[in-house]
């Protein structure tokens, strides 16, 4: 694999007319970089509930490409470098399923890709999301087209490993009626000197009575300042399973929205976080039931130790005319120092009279009882926190679908949590 | 000196003292009961026993396997050889019984210098030992007590301690809430694991358990302190008179 040279720049406009240059972007896609470039100034920064941060986006640069190569979209594994596609490779998908990086799509689907992006996360959302729309570089399209069933588990490694640099990863996929597929969507890179900025974009439609399964894991550097925000349109009877793993970056703050937008829609929407040091994590959920007979059941689960600091913050709305709707929320939290710290904010806006909704949070350390139950049958105190930790994870762990995945994340959390052990 | 030797053992719970100087022995072969009313201090001394941080030790020794293992941690009191079958076993969510049994007994066999079991072949062991105590093999893949009934958690007791084979065992009132059928089932495991190499101290307020786990010691705990020490007979005695007159007796004792 040839190593690919990349520029830097600062974000100007003179750099978005460069980019929109090398990459060959179509007209819409250079109106709509700059219309959401302009819009920057006029957007609000979206400030973390309970860590105030003074961060200039212009103070760090964006990443050109020299040259992009061009993958074939037939494999159900593609690894990005710093936005830029350097791998592809895995299972052979079947016939018309897409696997490719945005501007390798846009020569070959432009229509499907104009008629898609951004309508699930608006550009103009607020300054990250515009800064993404911009200056978005790389990229994924996953398009499953309709009554296709990819039995292969897609995978996708989006990786930064540059730093001082701003860097946007976006993700698209199209679940076309009665589809049914599984993607890892796996961001990362190793911890480096100088801060970086990551904003990234997921836009996920699953079209009537498809089947997806979509599986989120964050493994930024600790030196990321980390915002993404990700959105499902789900449609009539789509079956979605949603889960976002947080294990990395310094602050990370993830809006999460799950739009049901037609009766029959039943979405799992799980998360996962685990946070040490002085880091900090937000996780911002909308439960969106916009037509009836929709169901959605949020699980967020976080271990925190010590002097970390979580805060979720989860909206169940039930539209007017969203009746007979299920929508189910619980944020429960692990405190392994006294020194961490989580907050749980749940709202519910109910517009409709039939329906069932609850919502709970639980905070805590690890129970004395149960330690000592456990250190009775001669498991050290730190064995037995191990496993009870470990415990206390397993119903969102168990729900994750691939045991690579499971396993990787289970590593994860033993580097995190137990460095010593 | 036995092989697990109670001296002057005083226990406080939030500045209240409940064991006031508590002498026992126990050997190994050898089957003790202790008795006494509720609020004696009988579960108060199976969790000092153990060394649940709640119990403070304002004095006396625990001595067992030449160490006063109050001093120990509950751990190595349990990798030493110490078991407590639980009045009130946790359920601990997501941890399964044989990932949990796993890992508690390869800490024990580590602590004996002995191979640690693979999974497989603990699975074999596991399988048999369950079979033995009519425990549906599919518990093994389940959360640990959660959501079991009150006589699987006991089953699920004596379970643990077939496989921890300790070399004493403190049973803490292991007969609450089970019925007629359960106690069997659970009688009939401790028995199976008495013999030579564990000694027993059976906590309870019935007679009825020691129908079926036969003592050769019978202690009557009362305000902290043993009372009476006899053979099995002194069981049936208080299965038919009750604590009163014991106390009765000792308060007359104590002003004559």
């Amino acid at each position: 694999m040839a190593e690919l040279t990349l520029q830097k720049r600062a974000p100007e406009a003179e750099a978005l007319r460069a980019l929109s240059e090398r990459l060959g972007d179509p007209d819409w896609l250079r109106r709509l970089r700059r219309q959401a470039f302009e819009a920057l100034d006029g957007l609000p920064f979206p400030q973390p509930r309970s860590r105030r941060l003074d961060l200039d986006w212009r103070a760090f640069e964006v990443l050109l490409p020299e040259e992009a190569p061009r993958m074939e979209g037939r494999r159900a594994r593609l690894q990005l470098r710093n936005g830029v596609p350097v791998a592809e490779g895995g299972a052979e998908l079947p016939e018309g399923v897409v696997v490719l990086d945005l501007e390798t799509a846009l020569e070959r689907m432009p229509d499907l890709l104009e008629r898609y992006l951004h309508q699930a996360v608006r550009f103009d959302t607020d300054q990250m999301t515009a800064l993404n729309a911009a200056f978005r570089m790389g990229g994924v399209i996953i398009y499953v087209p309709e009554g296709v069933e990819v039995s292969e588990p897609i995978v996708l490694q989006q990786e930064l490993t540059e730093s001082g640099v701003a860097f946007f990863p976006y993700t698209l996929l199209i679940a076309a009626p009665g589809s049914r597929l599984t993607v890892i969507d796996e961001l990362g890179g190793p911890t480096l000197d100088r801060p970086a900025l990551t904003s990234g974009v997921v836009e996920l439609y699953a079209e009537s009575g498809s089947v997806v399964q979509y599986v989120a894991v964050q493994r930024w550097g600790s030196h990321v300042v980390d915002f993404t925000t990700r959105a499902l349109h789900a449609r009539r009877d789509a079956a979605v399973r949603w889960v976002n793993v947080s294990l990395g970056a310094r602050l990370s703050r993830a809006v999460i929205r799950a739009h049901l937008l037609e009766p029959g829609v039943a979405a799992d929407l799980l998360g996962l976080y685990i946070v040490d040091g002085d880091r900090y994590i937000e996780h911002d959920t909308l439960q969106d039931h916009i037509a009836p007979h929709t169901t959605s059941d949020l699980l967020y689960k976080g271990v925190l130790r010590d002097s970390a600091l979580s805060v979720y913050s989860g909206l169940i709305r039930v539209h007017h005319g969203a009746q007979r709707s299920n929508a189910y929320q619980a944020n429960r939290n692990l405190l392994l120092s006294r020194q961490a710290r989580a907050d749980s904010i749940p709202m519910l806006e109910i517009e409709a009279n039939d329906v069932r909704c609850t919502h709970g949070a639980s905070l805590g350390p690890v129970d004395e009882e149960h330690l000592f139950y456990l250190m009775a049958r001669g498991l050290s105190r730190s064995e037995a926190e191990h496993l009870i930790v470990l415990g206390f994870l397993q119903e969102v762990l168990e729900r994750i679908p691939v045991e690579r995945v499971r396993e990787e994340i289970l590593e994860d959390l033993e580097a995190i949590l137990f460095p010593a052990g | 000196m036995a092989d697990l030797e109670i001296r002057d053992l005083r226990v406080a719970v939030e500045g209240n003292e409940i064991l006031k100087g508590v002498n026992l022995a126990v050997n190994k072969g050898e089957i003790h009961a202790l008795m006494g009313p509720n609020g004696s201090g009988k579960s108060t001394l199976a969790y000092a026993l153990m060394g649940h941080p709640f119990y403070e030790i304002t004095g006396g020794e625990v001595w067992f396997k030449g160490q006063n293992i109050l001093e120990l941690e509950p751990d190595e009191r349990a990798r030493l050889g110490l078991f407590l079958a639980f009045q009130y076993p946790q359920e601990i969510p997501g941890v399964t019984v044989s990932k949990f049994l796993r890992a508690a007994v390869n800490a024990r066999r580590q602590a004996m210098g002995l191979e640690p079991y693979g999974p497989y072949e603990f699975g074999l062991i596991l399988n048999e030992k369950m079979e033995r105590l009519r425990i549906d093999p599919s518990f093994a893949f389940r959360a640990l007590n959660e959501g079991f009934s009150g006589g699987e958690k006991k089953r699920m007791e004596i379970l643990q301690m077939s496989l921890l084979e300790p070399e004493m065992a403190v049973l803490d009132e292991t007969d609450s809430g089970l019925d007629i059928d359960a106690l069997r089932i659970v009688a009939d495991g401790v028995n199976s694991l008495v013999g030579p190499n564990m000694g027993v101290l059976v906590i309870t307020h019935y007679q009825r358990l020691l129908n079926y786990i036969q003592p050769h010691f019978v202690h009557v705990l009362m305000d902290g302190r043993i009372v009476r020490s006899g053979g099995p007979e002194l069981a049936l005695e208080l299965e038919a008179r009750g604590y009163d007159w014991l106390r009765a007796e000792l308060e007359s004792t104590a002003t004559a």
